[in-house]
């Protein structure tokens, strides 16, 4: 260790990053994408039709009421989901059949066109979708679900202590905000490294601290086991009375038909409740009985803990019986809390951008902060007039291949999604493999080749990858570009003009990254490098 | 550049364990002392020392590396240690009595 405490800190800040800084540059990636987790999984179901004019939610509520009195008038409950919020992109309908003797009766399910109620059967291609991809972020792939959260767990502690010693090395943090000072070289890199660290501070500290609460049970279960005993009994016992099953008292079926209210008619009430267009999910227990009761929930977006409120009226009278909200401790409501700050169910619009764009950020800062490693080490040996060492080189390389090559196989898995054939039966799984064949060969390339090419060449690669993207979609779809801005259908339009900015970083940092290595090869001796700062 | 002696890089061996051992170790006691001492339902004072659980682990983390030596690390998580083991023994044993 060195002298001092902020120099001791800055050598663990550099050292935690290190050990943990490739795979937690995936894990930001891929959660990152977890905030468009829905539109990606629109995208890779180009079958999915677009509705530009979904009609009112009691225009829904109708046509969807009226499709269920046909197909299943006695079921034992309805459910519907509107289109509104980020919930569903189509007016989506199930039943669950009465239960005949033992167990539940079947659910079914059917989208239905808003405006007319026929049914439509787009027939969706198997796939990973945005699902797949986000839960990469704690279940990485390939290792079983209870070794990949404990690593996770290890690595989200790791990341933790490299930002609270990174914020102590921090003589004035205030000061970073405002600090860049571009064509410096290695000062650039650390400016850019904190500004992207301290402009979302909150935010990295958040989600950061918050991944932490999804896991704590399996990361520290000796002191519930010797509370509650060995065994599965134990998580039942503390996971009941953390969260104990909370819904509102229904009574059962009076097995006497009394038609329904109609649903539509509820709506002037949920409104006065809780606001127009907050509504947009509606449960019918036992329809078309004298007992029957409708739940209306609201979207995800109504607060951040996203408590399971409903509005409960009575099916046949259409009074409103009961506004349940769950009534929860303390503790439990710091757990809903922190979780749903995490995932961000909670965010609008123009929230959830600028989340993407803090996510983008934050791995962006794990980036730049490998990249110090190497630079810092390589600029003090060639002051020093030494030769490299194996830790730099291949801290080198495991850099570009994982900077470069993680976002170039994400792209595989979206070219894998449009490619591979929609008859295949194992279609999905090939979407992943497709992936992890791409970043296995993205970390095996720069082995071969000198870093500096493989940089600038990846960059390229990274550029067509998702430049060419909406090329892929309009001739794989006839959901292209133009189609989907004319029709107004942002999300498909939304999906392909992100590839298009990111296929543009990508060729601006491959022109910078060529021109900087230009201007080194003429200069050969980097003599100003050695004049520039340590970082530890 | 220096050359790392081996008392160095055994020093940086023994603090990563006791950052990452030491760390777990103190907080599963700590763990268990606020279940000793909360008077909450065991759940709560459970979800609670998780939710705080890894703010004391970061905590022995700086310390581990903090230290002027690495027995100094050590003596300071057990001056730490010392305290929560007599806590967390008097409740394991007045809970078996009772």
């Amino acid at each position: 260790m060195k002298e001092g405490f902020r120099q001791s800190m800055s050598w663990t800040h550099t050292w935690l990053g290190l050990v943990a800084g490739w795979v937690l540059y995936f894990v930001y990636l891929t959660g990152t994408l977890g905030y468009v987790d829905k539109e990606i999984d629109y995208w890779m179901t180009p079958e999915r039709p677009f509705f530009a004019q979904p009609g009112t939610p009691r225009e829904q509520l109708a046509v969807a009421q009226a499709h269920l009195q046909q197909v299943a008038p006695h079921a034992a409950s309805w459910n519907i989901q509107m289109i509104g919020g980020r919930e569903a992109p189509s007016l989506d309908v199930s039943w669950t059949d009465a239960s005949s003797g033992a167990g539940r009766g079947a659910t079914h399910r059917q989208t239905l066109d808003p405006q007319t109620g026929a049914p439509i059967d787009y027939g969706a291609r198997a796939t990973g979708g945005g699902q797949v991809l986000y839960k990469m972020h704690y279940q990485l792939a390939y290792i079983p679900y209870d070794k990949a959260i404990l690593i996770i767990m290890v690595l989200t502690l790791i990341m933790f202590a490299a930002m609270v010693t990174g914020i102590i090395v921090h003589k004035n943090i205030f000061k970073d905000f405002f600090t860049f000072r571009p064509r410096k070289g290695q000062r650039s890199w650390l400016d850019g490294h904190n500004l992207l660290s301290v402009t979302a501070l909150p935010f990295h500290i958040i989600v950061t601290y918050s991944g932490f609460l999804f896991f704590t049970y399996q990361f520290m279960p000796s002191v519930p086991h010797l509370i509650y005993g060995e065994g599965r009994s134990a998580g039942l016992q503390f996971y009941q009375g953390v969260y104990p099953y909370q819904q509102p008292k229904l009574p059962q079926a009076a097995h006497l038909n009394v038609p329904m209210t109609p649903l539509a008619s509820l709506m002037d009430q949920v409104d006065v409740s809780w606001g127009k267009g907050i509504a947009t999910a509606v449960e019918v227990r036992n329809p078309g009985d004298a007992n029957a009761r409708v739940l209306v929930k609201p979207q995800e977006t109504v607060s951040i803990a996203y408590p399971e409120n409903m509005l409960v009226f009575d099916g046949a009278s259409g009074k409103l019986v009961e506004d349940f909200r769950p009534d929860d401790h303390a503790a439990a409501d710091t757990d809903h809390a922190m979780k749903g700050l995490h995932k961000g169910l909670f965010a609008n619009w123009f929230l959830r951008i600028l989340l993407l764009f803090m996510g983008v950020g934050g791995t962006a800062m794990i980036g730049t902060g490998l990249l110090l490693w190497a630079n810092t080490r390589r600029t003090r040996l060639l002051a020093a007039k030494q030769p490299l060492h194996l830790g730099i080189w291949l801290v080198d390389r495991l850099n570009v291949s994982a900077i470069i090559g993680m976002p170039v196989a994400i792209a595989a898995y979206f070219w894998a999604n449009r490619l591979l054939p929609v008859e295949m039966s194992t279609r999905a799984a090939w979407e992943v493999h497709a992936m992890y064949l791409t970043m296995a060969a993205m970390f095996a390339y720069p082995m071969f080749r000198p870093p500096e090419r493989a940089r600038v060449e990846m960059l390229w690669l990274c550029t067509a990858a998702y430049g060419l993207l909406p090329v892929l979609n309009a001739l794989t779809t006839s959901r292209h570009l133009g189609h989907s801005l004319g029709e107004g259908d942002w999300i498909m339009a939304g999906f392909d003009l992100t590839a298009l900015g990111c296929a543009a970083i990508s060729a601006v940092c491959a022109v910078k990254v060529s021109c900087s290595q230009a201007k080194a090869t003429v200069r050969r001796r980097p003599k100003a490098a050695s004049a520039e700062l340590a970082v530890s | 550049m220096k050359t790392l002696t081996a008392a160095y890089r055994w020093s940086v061996l023994s603090r990563c364990i006791a950052a990452a051992a030491g760390g777990y170790a103190l907080v599963t006691l700590l763990q268990l002392a606020f279940t000793a001492a909360l008077p909450w339902d065991y759940y709560k004072s459970l979800l609670f020392s998780s939710q705080t659980g890894y703010l004391y682990y970061t905590g022995v983390i700086i310390w581990c590396f903090a230290a002027r030596t690495a027995r100094r690390a050590w003596l300071g998580l057990a001056v730490v240690a010392l305290p929560l083991i007599l806590i967390d023994a008097w409740y394991l044993l007045h809970r078996s009595v009772t």
